[in-house]
Protein backbone atom coordinates (compact mmCIF):
# COMPACT_ATOMS: atom_id res chain seq x y z
CA UNK A 1 0.00 0.00 0.00
CA UNK A 2 1.16 3.54 -0.59
CA UNK A 3 1.40 5.37 2.67
CA UNK A 4 0.68 9.04 3.04
CA UNK A 5 2.99 9.21 6.10
CA UNK A 6 5.60 11.70 4.82
CA UNK A 7 3.07 14.16 3.43
CA UNK A 8 0.92 14.08 6.56
CA UNK A 9 3.85 14.38 8.93
CA UNK A 10 5.37 17.13 6.82
CA UNK A 11 2.19 19.17 7.04
CA UNK A 12 1.82 18.60 10.78
CA UNK A 13 5.24 19.49 12.07
CA UNK A 14 5.18 23.24 12.26
CA UNK A 15 8.04 23.77 14.65
CA UNK A 16 11.46 22.15 14.74
CA UNK A 17 12.43 22.88 18.34
CA UNK A 18 11.17 20.39 20.90
CA UNK A 19 11.22 21.02 24.63
CA UNK A 20 11.21 18.13 27.08
CA UNK A 21 9.93 19.05 30.56
CA UNK A 22 12.57 17.28 32.67
CA UNK A 23 15.90 17.03 30.83
CA UNK A 24 17.60 18.68 27.84
CA UNK A 25 17.38 17.14 24.34
CA UNK A 26 19.57 17.79 21.28
CA UNK A 27 17.70 19.86 18.70
CA UNK A 28 18.61 19.64 15.03
CA UNK A 29 20.18 23.09 15.08
CA UNK A 30 22.54 22.16 17.94
CA UNK A 31 23.46 18.68 16.72
CA UNK A 32 27.12 17.67 16.26
CA UNK A 33 28.21 16.51 12.77
CA UNK A 34 27.99 12.88 13.96
CA UNK A 35 24.44 13.36 15.22
CA UNK A 36 23.48 15.36 12.10
CA UNK A 37 24.58 12.34 10.02
CA UNK A 38 22.38 10.01 12.09
CA UNK A 39 19.44 12.41 11.87
CA UNK A 40 20.04 12.44 8.10
CA UNK A 41 19.91 8.64 8.00
CA UNK A 42 16.60 8.78 9.81
CA UNK A 43 15.21 11.25 7.24
CA UNK A 44 16.41 9.12 4.33
CA UNK A 45 14.92 5.92 5.80
CA UNK A 46 11.57 7.34 6.78
CA UNK A 47 11.12 10.16 4.32
CA UNK A 48 10.27 12.40 7.27
CA UNK A 49 11.55 15.97 7.34
CA UNK A 50 11.61 16.45 11.11
CA UNK A 51 13.50 14.33 13.63
CA UNK A 52 11.10 13.23 16.39
CA UNK A 53 11.75 14.10 20.02
CA UNK A 54 12.51 10.54 21.11
CA UNK A 55 15.62 10.48 18.93
CA UNK A 56 16.68 13.84 20.32
CA UNK A 57 16.65 12.26 23.82
CA UNK A 58 19.46 9.86 22.84
CA UNK A 59 21.50 12.28 20.79
CA UNK A 60 23.75 13.50 23.61
CA UNK A 61 25.44 10.09 23.08
CA UNK A 62 25.62 9.25 19.35
CA UNK A 63 26.35 5.49 19.72
CA UNK A 64 23.20 5.14 21.82
CA UNK A 65 21.21 7.02 19.20
CA UNK A 66 22.61 4.79 16.46
CA UNK A 67 21.71 1.52 18.21
CA UNK A 68 18.32 2.67 19.49
CA UNK A 69 17.51 3.58 15.87
CA UNK A 70 18.80 0.14 14.85
CA UNK A 71 16.47 -1.58 17.32
CA UNK A 72 13.47 0.45 16.13
CA UNK A 73 14.26 -0.30 12.48
CA UNK A 74 14.74 -4.05 12.92
CA UNK A 75 11.96 -4.68 15.45
CA UNK A 76 9.23 -2.12 14.76
CA UNK A 77 9.57 -0.42 11.39
CA UNK A 78 9.69 -3.71 9.50
CA UNK A 79 6.93 -6.08 8.45
CA UNK A 80 8.28 -9.15 10.31
CA UNK A 81 5.93 -12.05 11.02
CA UNK A 82 3.38 -9.87 12.86
CA UNK A 83 2.93 -7.15 10.25
CA UNK A 84 3.00 -3.39 10.74
CA UNK A 85 -0.65 -3.00 11.72
CA UNK A 86 -0.36 -5.48 14.61
CA UNK A 87 2.95 -3.96 15.66
CA UNK A 88 1.46 -0.47 15.81
CA UNK A 89 -1.62 -1.75 17.65
CA UNK A 90 0.70 -3.32 20.23
CA UNK A 91 2.83 -0.17 20.46
CA UNK A 92 -0.20 2.07 21.00
CA UNK A 93 -1.74 -0.28 23.56
CA UNK A 94 1.48 -0.74 25.58
CA UNK A 95 2.36 2.97 25.49
CA UNK A 96 -1.10 3.89 26.67
CA UNK A 97 -0.87 1.36 29.51
CA UNK A 98 2.52 2.85 30.45
CA UNK A 99 0.99 6.34 30.47
CA UNK A 100 3.31 7.54 27.74
CA UNK A 101 1.19 10.04 25.85
CA UNK A 102 3.96 10.89 23.38
CA UNK A 103 4.37 7.26 22.19
CA UNK A 104 0.63 6.45 22.38
CA UNK A 105 -0.07 9.43 20.12
CA UNK A 106 2.65 8.75 17.55
CA UNK A 107 2.02 4.99 17.33
CA UNK A 108 -1.73 5.53 17.34
CA UNK A 109 -1.08 7.73 14.32
CA UNK A 110 0.97 4.97 12.65
CA UNK A 111 -1.75 2.45 13.53
CA UNK A 112 -4.31 4.51 11.62
CA UNK A 113 -1.96 4.93 8.67
CA UNK A 114 -1.27 1.19 8.54
CA UNK A 115 -4.89 0.11 8.31
CA UNK A 116 -6.18 0.26 11.90
CA UNK A 117 -9.73 1.60 12.22
CA UNK A 118 -10.69 4.57 14.41
CA UNK A 119 -12.55 2.13 16.72
CA UNK A 120 -9.46 -0.07 17.08
CA UNK A 121 -7.39 3.03 17.84
CA UNK A 122 -9.83 4.08 20.56
CA UNK A 123 -9.80 0.58 22.10
CA UNK A 124 -5.96 0.63 22.17
CA UNK A 125 -5.78 4.13 23.66
CA UNK A 126 -8.30 3.15 26.37
CA UNK A 127 -6.52 -0.23 26.93
CA UNK A 128 -10.00 -1.72 26.52
CA UNK A 129 -9.58 -5.48 26.25
CA UNK A 130 -13.36 -5.95 26.14
CA UNK A 131 -14.01 -3.70 23.16
CA UNK A 132 -16.38 -5.38 20.71
CA UNK A 133 -14.44 -3.88 17.83
CA UNK A 134 -11.58 -6.31 18.57
CA UNK A 135 -11.87 -9.96 17.56
CA UNK A 136 -11.66 -12.52 20.40
CA UNK A 137 -8.27 -13.59 19.00
CA UNK A 138 -6.94 -10.02 19.11
CA UNK A 139 -8.34 -9.55 22.60
CA UNK A 140 -6.51 -12.60 23.98
CA UNK A 141 -3.34 -11.54 22.18
CA UNK A 142 -3.50 -8.06 23.74
CA UNK A 143 -4.26 -9.68 27.10
CA UNK A 144 -0.95 -11.52 26.76
CA UNK A 145 0.78 -8.27 25.76
CA UNK A 146 -0.61 -6.58 28.90
CA UNK A 147 0.78 -9.35 31.08
CA UNK A 148 4.23 -9.16 29.48
CA UNK A 149 4.12 -5.39 29.96
CA UNK A 150 2.94 -5.41 33.60
CA UNK A 151 3.77 -8.83 35.08
CA UNK A 152 6.22 -10.57 32.77
CA UNK A 153 7.44 -12.82 35.59
CA UNK A 154 4.03 -14.57 35.64
CA UNK A 155 4.22 -15.78 32.02
CA UNK A 156 4.16 -19.59 31.80
CA UNK A 157 4.39 -22.22 29.03
CA UNK A 158 0.57 -22.49 29.21
CA UNK A 159 0.29 -18.87 28.01
CA UNK A 160 2.40 -19.77 24.98
CA UNK A 161 0.26 -22.87 24.30
CA UNK A 162 -2.92 -20.73 24.42
CA UNK A 163 -1.46 -18.35 21.82
CA UNK A 164 -0.42 -21.26 19.58
CA UNK A 165 -3.97 -22.64 19.86
CA UNK A 166 -5.19 -19.26 18.58
CA UNK A 167 -2.98 -19.69 15.52
CA UNK A 168 0.03 -17.57 16.46
CA UNK A 169 3.41 -18.98 15.40
CA UNK A 170 6.41 -19.07 17.74
CA UNK A 171 8.06 -16.37 15.65
CA UNK A 172 5.00 -14.13 15.97
CA UNK A 173 4.89 -14.77 19.72
CA UNK A 174 8.60 -13.92 19.99
CA UNK A 175 8.05 -10.67 18.07
CA UNK A 176 5.13 -9.87 20.38
CA UNK A 177 7.26 -10.30 23.51
CA UNK A 178 10.27 -8.44 22.09
CA UNK A 179 8.23 -5.47 20.88
CA UNK A 180 6.37 -5.18 24.19
CA UNK A 181 9.77 -5.17 25.87
CA UNK A 182 11.07 -2.51 23.47
CA UNK A 183 8.21 -0.22 24.44
CA UNK A 184 8.95 -0.78 28.13
CA UNK A 185 12.24 0.94 27.26
CA UNK A 186 11.06 3.68 24.91
CA UNK A 187 8.14 4.67 27.15
CA UNK A 188 10.42 5.03 30.17
CA UNK A 189 12.98 7.14 28.34
CA UNK A 190 10.26 9.44 27.03
CA UNK A 191 8.54 9.68 30.44
CA UNK A 192 11.86 10.35 32.19
CA UNK A 193 12.61 13.20 29.79
CA UNK A 194 9.03 14.46 29.95
CA UNK A 195 8.50 14.74 26.19
CA UNK A 196 5.13 16.28 25.38
CA UNK A 197 2.79 14.54 22.92
CA UNK A 198 3.21 15.71 19.32
CA UNK A 199 -0.61 15.62 18.95
CA UNK A 200 -0.31 13.87 15.60
CA UNK A 201 -3.68 12.15 16.11
CA UNK A 202 -5.51 15.42 16.63
CA UNK A 203 -4.69 16.46 13.08
CA UNK A 204 -5.80 13.23 11.40
CA UNK A 205 -9.06 13.31 9.52
CA UNK A 206 -10.65 9.90 10.10
CA UNK A 207 -13.08 10.22 7.19
CA UNK A 208 -10.47 10.85 4.53
CA UNK A 209 -8.51 7.80 5.72
CA UNK A 210 -11.56 5.57 5.71
CA UNK A 211 -12.63 6.46 2.19
CA UNK A 212 -9.14 5.58 0.96
CA UNK A 213 -9.12 2.20 2.70
CA UNK B 1 19.00 -36.27 34.00
CA UNK B 2 19.31 -34.19 30.85
CA UNK B 3 22.69 -33.06 29.63
CA UNK B 4 23.08 -29.31 28.95
CA UNK B 5 22.74 -30.02 25.22
CA UNK B 6 19.12 -31.17 25.52
CA UNK B 7 17.77 -28.85 28.23
CA UNK B 8 15.09 -26.43 26.97
CA UNK B 9 16.23 -22.85 27.50
CA UNK B 10 13.07 -21.08 26.29
CA UNK B 11 9.29 -21.57 26.22
CA UNK B 12 9.51 -20.94 22.49
CA UNK B 13 10.99 -24.06 20.93
CA UNK B 14 10.37 -22.63 17.46
CA UNK B 15 12.87 -19.90 18.32
CA UNK B 16 15.33 -22.03 20.27
CA UNK B 17 15.61 -24.69 17.57
CA UNK B 18 16.34 -22.22 14.75
CA UNK B 19 19.41 -20.21 15.75
CA UNK B 20 20.50 -17.92 12.89
CA UNK B 21 24.17 -17.63 11.86
CA UNK B 22 25.63 -15.23 14.43
CA UNK B 23 28.23 -14.98 17.20
CA UNK B 24 25.54 -16.29 19.59
CA UNK B 25 24.85 -19.40 17.50
CA UNK B 26 28.63 -20.02 17.56
CA UNK B 27 28.82 -19.45 21.33
CA UNK B 28 25.90 -21.87 21.90
CA UNK B 29 27.49 -24.52 19.66
CA UNK B 30 30.80 -24.12 21.46
CA UNK B 31 29.22 -24.40 24.94
CA UNK B 32 27.21 -27.45 23.88
CA UNK B 33 30.17 -29.25 22.37
CA UNK B 34 32.20 -28.53 25.53
CA UNK B 35 29.30 -29.66 27.74
CA UNK B 36 29.23 -26.39 29.71
CA UNK B 37 26.25 -24.34 30.81
CA UNK B 38 25.54 -21.08 28.94
CA UNK B 39 23.18 -18.12 29.35
CA UNK B 40 19.80 -19.15 27.87
CA UNK B 41 19.44 -15.56 26.64
CA UNK B 42 21.88 -16.49 23.84
CA UNK B 43 19.05 -18.49 22.28
CA UNK B 44 17.03 -15.28 22.11
CA UNK B 45 19.96 -13.31 20.72
CA UNK B 46 20.48 -15.91 17.97
CA UNK B 47 16.86 -15.34 16.80
CA UNK B 48 17.43 -12.04 14.92
CA UNK B 49 21.17 -11.36 14.52
CA UNK B 50 20.72 -7.78 13.35
CA UNK B 51 18.60 -6.90 16.36
CA UNK B 52 21.06 -8.75 18.60
CA UNK B 53 23.95 -6.76 17.15
CA UNK B 54 22.29 -3.46 18.09
CA UNK B 55 21.27 -4.83 21.49
CA UNK B 56 24.78 -6.01 22.37
CA UNK B 57 26.43 -2.82 21.13
CA UNK B 58 23.88 -0.71 22.98
CA UNK B 59 24.37 -2.77 26.16
CA UNK B 60 28.13 -2.38 25.91
CA UNK B 61 27.84 1.40 25.56
CA UNK B 62 25.23 1.79 28.29
CA UNK B 63 26.75 -0.66 30.79
CA UNK B 64 30.48 -0.78 30.18
CA UNK B 65 31.89 2.13 28.15
CA UNK B 66 33.22 5.24 29.92
CA UNK B 67 30.44 7.17 31.62
CA UNK B 68 29.92 9.48 34.60
CA UNK B 69 28.55 6.48 36.58
CA UNK B 70 31.03 3.64 37.11
CA UNK B 71 30.19 0.22 35.61
CA UNK B 72 29.64 -1.43 39.02
CA UNK B 73 26.94 1.09 39.96
CA UNK B 74 25.37 0.66 36.52
CA UNK B 75 25.28 -3.10 37.15
CA UNK B 76 23.69 -2.45 40.54
CA UNK B 77 21.01 -0.33 38.85
CA UNK B 78 20.43 -3.23 36.43
CA UNK B 79 20.13 -5.76 39.25
CA UNK B 80 17.86 -3.47 41.28
CA UNK B 81 15.58 -2.80 38.28
CA UNK B 82 15.42 -6.56 37.61
CA UNK B 83 14.53 -7.24 41.25
CA UNK B 84 11.62 -4.78 41.05
CA UNK B 85 10.42 -6.52 37.90
CA UNK B 86 10.92 -9.92 39.60
CA UNK B 87 13.18 -11.14 36.81
CA UNK B 88 15.31 -13.68 38.64
CA UNK B 89 17.56 -14.45 35.68
CA UNK B 90 18.65 -10.83 35.13
CA UNK B 91 18.75 -10.05 38.84
CA UNK B 92 21.15 -12.91 39.64
CA UNK B 93 23.30 -12.26 36.57
CA UNK B 94 23.76 -8.53 37.15
CA UNK B 95 23.99 -8.81 40.93
CA UNK B 96 26.94 -11.12 40.25
CA UNK B 97 28.55 -8.63 37.85
CA UNK B 98 28.06 -5.80 40.38
CA UNK B 99 29.38 -8.00 43.20
CA UNK B 100 32.58 -8.55 41.25
CA UNK B 101 33.49 -4.98 42.30
CA UNK B 102 31.12 -4.07 45.15
CA UNK B 103 31.00 -7.40 47.00
CA UNK B 104 28.08 -9.80 47.49
CA UNK B 105 26.99 -8.39 50.82
CA UNK B 106 26.39 -4.81 49.73
CA UNK B 107 24.73 -5.79 46.45
CA UNK B 108 22.27 -8.23 47.99
CA UNK B 109 21.48 -5.89 50.90
CA UNK B 110 20.42 -3.26 48.34
CA UNK B 111 18.21 -5.78 46.54
CA UNK B 112 16.64 -6.97 49.81
CA UNK B 113 16.05 -3.52 51.34
CA UNK B 114 17.47 -0.40 49.72
CA UNK B 115 16.77 1.91 52.66
CA UNK B 116 18.34 -0.40 55.24
CA UNK B 117 21.42 -1.05 53.10
CA UNK B 118 24.85 0.51 53.65
CA UNK B 119 24.76 2.25 50.25
CA UNK B 120 25.68 5.96 50.27
CA UNK B 121 22.71 8.34 50.52
CA UNK B 122 23.50 9.87 47.15
CA UNK B 123 23.32 6.46 45.49
CA UNK B 124 20.15 5.59 47.37
CA UNK B 125 18.57 8.73 45.89
CA UNK B 126 19.48 7.51 42.41
CA UNK B 127 18.00 4.05 43.05
CA UNK B 128 14.79 5.54 44.47
CA UNK B 129 14.40 7.39 41.18
CA UNK B 130 15.09 4.11 39.32
CA UNK B 131 12.31 2.51 41.36
CA UNK B 132 9.83 5.19 40.29
CA UNK B 133 10.95 5.01 36.66
CA UNK B 134 10.51 1.23 36.66
CA UNK B 135 7.17 1.01 38.46
CA UNK B 136 5.41 4.32 37.68
CA UNK B 137 7.23 6.11 34.87
CA UNK B 138 4.12 8.08 33.92
CA UNK B 139 4.37 10.04 37.16
CA UNK B 140 8.04 11.06 36.81
CA UNK B 141 8.25 14.87 36.91
CA UNK B 142 10.74 17.72 36.97
CA UNK B 143 10.74 17.59 40.78
CA UNK B 144 12.21 14.06 40.65
CA UNK B 145 15.12 15.34 38.58
CA UNK B 146 15.53 18.28 41.00
CA UNK B 147 15.93 15.80 43.88
CA UNK B 148 18.76 14.10 41.95
CA UNK B 149 20.43 17.44 41.23
CA UNK B 150 20.31 18.23 44.96
CA UNK B 151 21.90 14.85 45.71
CA UNK B 152 24.78 15.91 43.46
CA UNK B 153 23.96 14.11 40.22
CA UNK B 154 24.42 16.01 36.97
CA UNK B 155 22.27 15.56 33.88
CA UNK B 156 24.79 13.33 32.11
CA UNK B 157 24.90 10.88 35.02
CA UNK B 158 21.10 10.94 35.30
CA UNK B 159 20.96 10.20 31.58
CA UNK B 160 23.00 7.03 32.07
CA UNK B 161 20.89 5.92 35.04
CA UNK B 162 17.77 6.33 32.87
CA UNK B 163 19.35 4.38 30.01
CA UNK B 164 20.40 1.47 32.25
CA UNK B 165 16.97 1.32 33.88
CA UNK B 166 15.15 1.56 30.53
CA UNK B 167 17.40 -1.11 28.98
CA UNK B 168 16.71 -3.53 31.82
CA UNK B 169 13.01 -2.91 31.62
CA UNK B 170 13.51 -4.30 28.10
CA UNK B 171 15.65 -7.27 29.13
CA UNK B 172 13.41 -8.28 32.03
CA UNK B 173 10.38 -8.68 29.74
CA UNK B 174 12.42 -10.19 26.91
CA UNK B 175 13.80 -12.82 29.29
CA UNK B 176 10.77 -13.53 31.53
CA UNK B 177 8.25 -13.47 28.67
CA UNK B 178 10.34 -15.99 26.72
CA UNK B 179 10.91 -18.23 29.74
CA UNK B 180 14.71 -18.10 29.68
CA UNK B 181 15.80 -20.79 32.14
CA UNK B 182 18.03 -20.16 35.14
CA UNK B 183 21.62 -21.38 35.34
CA UNK B 184 23.53 -22.70 38.35
CA UNK B 185 25.22 -20.31 40.82
CA UNK B 186 28.57 -21.57 39.64
CA UNK B 187 27.80 -20.73 35.99
CA UNK B 188 26.38 -17.33 36.95
CA UNK B 189 29.67 -16.50 38.64
CA UNK B 190 31.78 -17.70 35.69
CA UNK B 191 29.66 -15.92 33.05
CA UNK B 192 29.30 -12.73 35.12
CA UNK B 193 33.05 -12.49 35.55
CA UNK B 194 33.44 -12.39 31.79
CA UNK B 195 30.99 -9.47 31.59
CA UNK B 196 32.68 -7.62 34.47
CA UNK B 197 36.01 -7.84 32.63
CA UNK B 198 35.09 -7.68 28.93
CA UNK B 199 31.62 -6.12 28.75
CA UNK B 200 28.86 -7.07 26.34
CA UNK B 201 30.26 -7.15 22.81
CA UNK B 202 30.59 -10.48 21.02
Amino acid sequence: MTTPEPELLDAQQGTHRIDAANLPVVSEDDASPEVKALYGRFRALFGRPVVPGILQCFATHPPLLEHMMGLAETMLFSEGALGREHKELLATFVSSGNKCSYCADSHGFFLRLNGGSEETLQAALACDLHSSTLTPRTRSWLGFVARVSDHSHTITPEDIVALRDDGWSDVQIAETIHLTALFATFNRVVNAFGLPSQSLLATLEPKSLETKA
Amino acid sequence: MSSPATVAHLFLRGVEENPQPSPYADAIAHARSSGIEYWGIWNLLAFRPQTAHHLAALSHEVMFADAPINPALRELIAAYTSSLNKCEFCMRAHAAVAAHTLGEELVWSVIRDLEASALEEREKALLRFIGKLTLASGSVAETDIAVLHEAGWEDDAIFYAIEVCALFNFYNRYVSGSGVSLVSDESVKRLATRIAIHGYNR
